[in-house]
């Protein structure tokens, strides 16, 4: 018996999806154009994601070594800066050290920057004796700052530079894109999952006089939902699907250039694209904010309609 | 079994469409529920099939107190009753099988035996025939014949009908009151709501007489 129910059950689940489905194709241009409102609403996050997923990668692959630029006082003599590399050289946290004398350091400043002339015209040396450290690679950016602490400590030292600072910077960047990401996908996900409810709250609409009927024959609200919730999902379904598409379209666009970028600077580094299953994710996503956007609907508007 | 004790039905701001009506309508029996237009007929059948509720009294229907039914099993209990409406309430975008099998399809009955089912509804009401012709290929008596159908595939105990024969000429009519005699012989507790007092005379059921709200 309860065998028996079951499969009445999903006898009627597939008659409500299956009606659905050919109501959604019954208006095709209706239903692509809420396809393709929904896919953009998708695909906007997704873009976006992948962009820093990129980015996260490519800056995963950049070798450096930590390194700091430690100033000395511009009045202690070159005898006492050599006396302090010696004094520090042999941190655990250093692997490697060079001492400049003040002319150095500025010769090194005009090849690093490229104003080797501009400089070199100065009446005066800005630049004091350095002290160029390179820390062992397994230091973070925090023991980093914590060395530099450590050494500002020392009287003759009057700056420290954390060479790698742009690197942190640029992933605090990456994190906060992943964050507005996040807020988008959601906000978004939510204006897909709204333009869903509208569409299904018409169509609630349109078959009022069929759900007062079906009430009058004994049709309980949940079997009233069903094909609605099925609305829903193949709106949102659809959506996904298109939204992989989009995406998928979009990357074959820019891929040629962005490669044509890397090779520029020298880089192997390999475009992440959207990977299949990501692909079929986003379409079961979609789907999920359809019956998400169509149970909004129907729970607020089928218990309104009576006989 | 259909048992009203001391029904009101009041709507805001009016006077009593119901006043305090007290009746039994016995298994089996078929009834027929006659009045004027505002005379209270089609309320007693919407209170029977809790399409609404009373503002005082008791309803009893098979032993159930409706008053006890929550709106979440009011569907529940309009599946065991039939129900044919004056305007038939036909779905016009499904065919004279696929309007049948509706009630069926919600009992969650097994396809195949729904479909006999419905078939057998249908030879009923001699539109076997027309199963797959949709409804606004048929004439408003085999409209209402469709929407006979449908009531009783699912062989309720209770038939209600509210003016069922109000768009028919004579012969549909009594065609359409005659079918309700037959399933009344198989056992079915028929009620019908008619002002065709000439047509209710003929069939020598028992008349039930309202008149603004109350029986006479």
């Amino acid at each position: 018996m309860l065998r028996l129910k079951f499969n009445n059950w999903i006898f009627h689940h597939r008659i409500s999806s299956a009606e659905s489905l050919s109501r959604v194709l019954s208006r095709p241009f209706g239903s692509f154009i809420i396809c393709c409102l929904i896919a953009m609403t998708l695909a906007f996050p997704i873009s976006g994601s992948l962009l820093v997923k990129n980015l996260e990668s490519l800056i995963s692959k950049v070798i450096y070594e930590p390194s700091l630029s430690v100033f000395l006082d511009d009045q202690i003599p070159e005898s006492k800066g050599r006396q302090i590399a010696e004094s520090i050289k042999n941190w655990e946290q250093i692997k490697d050290l060079e001492f400049l004398t003040a002319e150095a350091a500025l010769l090194k400043l005009g090849e690093d920057s490229g104003f080797g002339d501009l400089l070199l015209r100065l009446d005066t040396n800005p630049i004091p004796a350095t002290l160029l450290l390179t820390l062992d690679s397994y230091l973070s950016y925090e023991d980093s700052e914590a060395l530099g602490s450590q050494l500002l400590a020392i009287p003759e030292i009057s700056n420290v530079i954390i060479d790698h600072a742009w690197l942190e910077r640029l992933k605090n960047f990456l994190a906060l894109g992943y964050r507005i990401i996040f807020l988008l996908t959601i906000s978004l996900g939510l204006a897909a999952a709204i333009v869903i409810s509208s569409m299904v709250k018409l169509a609630i609409e349109n078959r009022r006089e069929e759900i007062v009927v079906i009430k009058l024959v004994g049709g309980s609200d949940a079997f009233l939902r069903r094909p609605f919730l099925y609305m829903g999902l193949w709106y949102g379904f659809g959506g996904g699907v298109l939204a992989s598409n989009l995406v998928i379209f979009a990357e074959a666009l820019v891929i040629s250039q962005v490669d044509a970028l890397l090779l520029s600077y020298q880089s192997e580094y390999k475009f992440i694209s959207l990977r299949v299953v990501e692909a079929v994710n986003i379409a079961v996503l979609g789907g999920v904010l359809g019956i998400l956007g169509a149970w909004g609907a129907v729970i607020r508007h089928v218990p309104q309609i009576e006989p | 079994m259909i048992k009203l004790e001391h029904v009101v039905k009041r709507y805001h701001g009016q006077r009593d469409a119901l006043s305090r009506v007290s009746l039994v309508i016995n298994k089996s029996e078929m009834v027929f529920v006659a009045g004027h237009s505002g005379a209270g007929k089609s309320t007693l059948l919407r209170l029977i099939m809790l399409l609404e509720r009373p503002t005082r009294g008791r309803i009893t229907v098979n032993d159930i107190d409706l008053q006890s039914i929550s709106s979440a099993g009011i569907a529940q209990y309009r599946r065991k009753i039939g129900m044919v409406f004056q305007d038939h309430r036909l779905l016009f975008d499904r065919s004279v099988i696929e309007n049948v099998l509706l009630p069926l399809t919600i009992l969650g009955t097994e396809r195949k035996e729904a479909f006999r089912r419905a078939r057998a509804a249908l030879d009923k009401v001699r539109l076997l025939t027309r199963e797959r012709a949709m409804p606004k290929e048929l004439s408003a008596g085999e409209q209402q014949r469709v929407g006979i159908a449908r009531a009783v595939v699912t062989r309720p105990s209770i038939l209600l009908a509210d003016e069922p024969t109000g768009n028919l000429d004579p012969n549909l009519s009594r065609e359409v009151m005659l079918l309700f005699d037959e399933f009344n012989r198989v056992g079915v507790t028929v009620v019908v709501v008619s002002h065709d007092l000439s047509l209710i005379s003929q069939l020598g059921h028992r008349q039930i007489r309202l008149e603004e709200g109350g029986l006479i």
